[in-house]
């Protein structure tokens, strides 16, 4: 027994080995603080610019996704296009060959680990949102630009498939009528009429609209481990009550717009199934299995030996046995098969896009919320000044 | 005991090793110092998309094609054009507020005098000077008389973009047009391609 003690720290320090966790210096704090200063941050966004200027790389793009959103719903265009603009260029980033893409690769490292992309459906989302600010710019050419580029994103990881984002679709044919190129509008709508992922009528976007709505509703999708290792990523349809939205104005009395949602993100996120851990990880718990059954025998086999023997050799070969044992434990031990389930949180389940065409002057903006039986559970209204001849008024709007 | 002292220094560095592998394979890596770099030479972040160099590279080629054509070439005096905004209709987002600049930039310091350009960026502020000096405000109370120009330049970023597993490519067409002011001719046309490919990490597919 005294023999088999010897074991018990090192099977213990089998399972310690990690990256040690330590905050930012002095140094990059007092940095990111003068960052925030210079760039008036709002108070509200401050703790979150702080986070994204001294997290580092790993999770960057997953803080500035964030960040941008929260941003762009306060009405902080130019703040959120900036931050967005950061995680876009992270992203296209491609990263073979990159030291901490081969060190992600590693048994030994844990998914979470690499620097985040994010899902394919954050990637299409994170365009989306840039498209929107675009759009909100005046700058058509590069809201139809990221529109495109939505359905890249959503290819990039299933090329078999056509990226389907109907949202995508619908802000590249109103950025196309708002230049003036009805063809690509055209063939835009005509792609998205076929899409699974339509959730049912989208009135067709109109050039004349001098008021825009931009409403999302419910909460985004969410990431879950499942399996023996919490290897496999699953995602869970957050909560979500609006079905529809209604869109009126007092001054265009009869011309309501209802519309449901242009995209369900739950819909793209989980449209490829319960979707199994990509190979790497699979990789990883295919080898832990393997590892395990192999180390546990090892160690069985090995100390039964040295309890029965009565011969020098013979304790050699169990003791042989029982490190062999120890080391291939404290290999699988080390590894790290654990999905990546870091998420672009504050996503909502569902995005909405409508507008009217107002005559010049106040409007009394109303939008109703309707589930799915046509109640009203909730509502917003505002007084919208629409000025002749400018650039669409934009609201943005956030549902059950 | 003889035996297990044995084992003991052959399993205790091999066990050391072990761990000194599993402890290093969590260290992170080490952060990149800011250094300057060519804007002309290809960027250390290995995307696909367009890039200053490659603005620069067709504005200087665009250049070069239009001081050759006869209705420059043959003119009596340096024509003058008009550069409008680089218009985007890729799949890729970019600064096109920029890239009108670095076209600007390049064909100007690429046509040799023989062509003259026309910024009106400034003629809000000119007119308004000119009304102060019409009022007796400020010297030089000349009428203001701003130049026409010739022929508009303009710039059209066209692209497709693909995507797999693998990576990515995209292949992108800046495509010139100069178009006469008196009567709308197409007097030239020159595109520029690039195509760019790139892997992605298999910890990303």
């Amino acid at each position: 027994m005294k023999r088999l003690l010897i074991l018990i720290p090192v099977l213990l320090a089998a399972g310690c080995a990690g990256p040690s966790v330590k905050g930012p210096s002095p140094a990059a704090t007092a940095a990111a603080s003068a960052q925030v200063d210079a760039d008036q941050t709002s108070p509200a966004l401050r703790s979150e610019y702080m986070d994204l200027l001294t997290a580092g790389e790993v999770d960057y793009v997953d803080l500035a996704m964030k960040l941008g959103l929260d941003a762009a719903r306060m009405g902080q265009n130019a703040f959120a296009a900036k931050i967005f603009d950061q995680a876009i260029q992270r992203v296209e980033a491609l990263q073979a060959g990159s030291a901490q893409a081969n060190r992600a690769q590693s048994n030994f490292v844990a998914e979470q680990e690499k620097w985040f992309k994010g899902e394919a459906y954050e990637r299409a989302a994170l365009y989306l949102y840039r498209g929107i600010l675009y759009l909100q710019a005046g700058d058509y050419g590069n809201a139809a630009a990221c529109a495109k580029r939505v359905q890249i994103e959503d290819i990039s990881t299933h090329e078999e498939d056509q990226g389907d984002w109907y949202s995508a679709e619908w802000l590249l044919a109103y950025a196309s009528l708002l230049q003036g190129d009805t063809g690509t509008a055209h063939d835009a709508l005509a792609r998205a009429a076929n899409f699974f992922s339509k959730q049912g009528v989208v009135p067709p976007p109109d050039p004349k609209w001098n008021l825009f709505i931009i409403a999302e509703s419910g909460s985004g999708p969410i990431k879950v481990r499942r399996g023996q290792y919490g290897e496999e990523l699953y995602i869970e349809e957050g909560v979500n009550r609006t079905m529809r939205i209604a869109l009126s104005a007092s001054t265009v009395p009869g011309a309501s717009q209802l519309t449901v949602a242009a995209e369900n993100i739950y819909f793209q996120a989980s449209t490829r199934g319960d979707r199994k851990v990509d190979h790497i990880l699979a990789g990883k718990a295919v080898f832990k299995t393997a590892t395990d059954i192999a180390g546990d025998a090892a160690i069985v086999g090995g100390a039964g030996a040295l309890a029965t023997s009565h011969s020098q050799t013979q304790s050699l070969v169990g003791l042989g046995l029982v490190v062999g044992g120890i080391v291939t434990k404290a290999v699988s031990g080390a590894a790290k098969p654990e999905a990546d389930i870091r998420a672009w949180d504050n996503l909502p389940h569902s995005i909405y896009f409508t507008g009217l065409q107002c005559p010049p002057g106040v409007s009394k903006v109303k939008v109703d919320a309707l589930d799915d039986a046509g109640a009203v559970i909730s509502s917003a209204s505002s007084d919208v000044t629409i000025v002749d001849r400018a650039a669409p008024v934009f609201l943005w709007l956030k549902f059950p | 005991m003889k035996s297990f002292s044995s084992i003991g220094r052959i399993a205790t560095p091999l066990a050391l090793s072990l761990f000194g592998i599993v402890l290093l394979s969590g260290c992170a890596d080490a952060p990149q110092p800011v250094h300057y770099v060519d804007p002309n030479a290809q960027g250390q972040i290995n995307g696909t998309g367009i890039e200053s160099q490659d603005v620069n590279a067709a504005a200087a080629q665009a250049a070069q094609s239009i001081i050759n054509i006869p209705e420059i070439a043959q003119a009596s005096k340096p024509p003058i054009i008009l550069i409008s905004d680089v218009t985007n209709k890729s799949s890729s987002p970019i600064d096109t507020s920029l890239y009108t600049s670095v076209l600007r930039d390049s064909l100007l310091n690429n046509t040799g005098g023989k062509v003259r350009f026309i910024d009106r960026s400034a003629a809000e502020q000119n007119q308004k000077e000119a009304q102060l000096a019409q009022d007796g405000q400020v010297q030089g109370g000349d009428n203001r008389l701003a130049l026409s120009y010739d022929y508009v330049l303009t710039a059209e970023l066209q692209g497709i973009a693909m995507a797999s597993s693998q990576g990515q490519s995209d292949y992108f067409r800046i495509a010139f047009k100069l178009i006469s002011r008196k009567n709308d001719l197409l007097v030239w046309t020159n595109a520029y391609q690039i195509k760019k490919e790139g892997a992605e990490s298999a910890v990303y597919r």
